[in-house]
């Protein structure tokens, strides 16, 4: 199979000793791997580091087969990515948004620009400034962005933040029509075990910055009921048994 | 390229939507037919006697606006474009698109550049204008030509420097602050201790002045090109390794 991510040993530690340590791990085309942990575990830090938003302190992330560090625009030619609250001109219009975006990318047309936005069901609200959007609307707007260039591998940061349940459901089952129809390849993070469980074909869970595990969800549920103890498991495993 | 010239675009676009840059515009033009009707009230009430020079509006005008409304049009879009994007996370939306850090920067100090081409486009014209309806026509268009051409050069290592203090301030109100306290202040020390004026890039601000009107000499002249992109390229350099290690 085609990897289409690969991080071996990235570390990013930061002043306050928090961060990601000796992260690895390989995605071949058309998996979706969830990152699985509470916050402060590594997640966000390991997929900015992945996208060039940090300095790796060590360790190596491909793309495609090309280095972040040494080679970004290859790397990223065909990456869509929401990592944290999604970035916005808030002064501008939501297709305005979407225009600023689309430039990076020669082959996106006025088209598909409308196609996302129907995709993400912000199309009535094409020409309204974002200032005036609700968070959920803000993240829907973001999904799109991320959408834009048709990737082939995207990198979502919690997408299902501030979503009620029926837009979560619909984020959900977008990830799993993009997976299945057109092989897209996608690493989400999340701390909601039943989200991932129900999204991903992998799972890796982070905890203090440390990768503790790295499985096909297959594997982690022919051992375990369910993905909340697989993961309870693998947690209590390295800080030992709860004390009450 | 193409991604660059994409980048200064959006960043086009992006200052172009924030209004107060068009109210700016339109104080600049105000300025310039307030000056020639004071300057011809006060003429009629001195039989001619008073005038602000007003004839060469063009060039008197210039002398103005790029010692303190250009500038202070430059520090507000550089901040716009770099510490203000920092402050609100927006820099991240270009950052995870796929185009390179250096071309990012580049890309904005070209739209903040390009704006403040169309504020001396604008001065340029409206004063024109202005001389060529009330006037006495265009007496020293050429010289004015000239002028506003060569006064392009200091104000682009005046922007360089504007973007390298973006990259140390942690606000945007912060720089701002900052940078017109440093222009201040670096104004007056040119002033008031002129052996140190010549080594001062604000002390360039009317470059034209050194080129216009008078024989150059050529050695000293060198010193002065040499001086300017000394400073540029120490600003330019400095500035992009700070946003190039910059973490987000």
């Amino acid at each position: 199979m085609e990897k289409i991510l690969e991080v071996t040993g990235l570390t990013k530690l930061y002043r306050n000793g928090r961060g990601a340590s000796n992260i690895s791990l390989t995605l071949e085309r058309g998996d979706v791997v969830g990152l699985l942990g509470p916050n402060g575990s590594g997640k966000t830090t390991t997929m900015k580091a992945i996208v060039g938003l940090v300095h790796a302190d060590s360790g190596t992330v491909k793309i495609f087969g090309h280095d972040v560090e040494e080679d970004f625009e290859k790397a990223m030619d065909r990456v869509g990515c929401l990592i944290e609250a999604p970035s916005l001109y808030e002064y501008m219009t939501a297709a305005a948004n979407l225009r600023l975006a689309s430039r990076y990318y020669p082959g996106v047309t006025k088209k598909r620009i409308e196609d996302v936005l129907k995709l993400v069901r912000l199309d009535k609200y094409k020409k309204d400034r974002v200032g005036r959007f609700s968070l959920g609307m803000k993240q829907r707007l973001g999904l799109a962005l991320a959408f834009l260039s048709e990737p082939e591998l995207l990198i979502l940061d919690e997408p299902a933040n501030g979503l009620d349940i029926e837009g979560i459901v619909e984020i959900r089952e977008i990830i799993l029509r993009l997976a299945r129809e057109k092989n897209i390849t996608f690493l989400i993070s999340s701390h909601i075990a039943a989200e991932i469980e129900k999204t991903c074909n992998k799972v890796a869970v982070l905890h203090e910055g440390e990768m503790l595990s790295f499985d096909t969800m297959e594997d982690a549920l022919a051992r375990y009921p369910t993905l909340e103890d697989y993961y309870l498991d693998k947690v209590r495993n390295k800080r030992g048994p709860l004390v009450l | 390229m193409q991604r660059y010239w994409a980048g200064t675009l959006n960043e086009i676009d992006k200052l172009l939507a924030k209004k107060k840059y068009y109210v700016f515009l339109a104080i600049e033009i105000a300025i310039c037919i307030l000056m020639l009707i004071l300057d011809k009230l006060f003429a009629r009430a001195s039989d001619g006697f008073i005038t602000f020079g007003a004839a060469d509006l063009s060039l008197m005008m210039l002398t103005f606006f790029i010692h303190v409304y250009i500038p202070l049009i430059i520090f507000m879009a550089s901040c716009d474009a770099f510490s203000s994007e920092y402050n609100d996370g927006t820099v991240k939306a270009i950052l995870i698109r796929p185009v390179t850090r250096l071309k990012v920067y580049l890309s904005k100090i070209t739209s903040v550049m390009l704006l403040a081409l169309g504020y001396l486009a604008a001065l340029f014209l409206t004063t024109v204008t202005l001389e060529l309806l009330f006037g006495e026509g265009l007496r020293s268009f050429w010289v004015s030509v000239g002028a506003y051409i060569l006064d392009i050069v200091p104000l682009f290592v005046l922007l360089l420097m504007a973007v390298l203090m973006n990259q140390l301030a942690k606000s945007s109100s912060l720089t701002m602050f900052l940078l017109i306290l440093v222009y201040v202040l670096l104004t007056v020390l040119g002033i008031f201790i002129p052996q140190l004026s010549g080594l001062l890039f604000t002390g360039y601000a009317q470059w034209h002045n050194l080129w216009l009107g008078q024989t150059i000499p050529f050695w000293p002249m060198i010193a002065k090109i040499g001086l300017l992109a000394g400073y540029a390229t120490i600003f330019m350099s400095g500035g992009y390794y700070l946003f190039e290690r910059r973490e987000f």
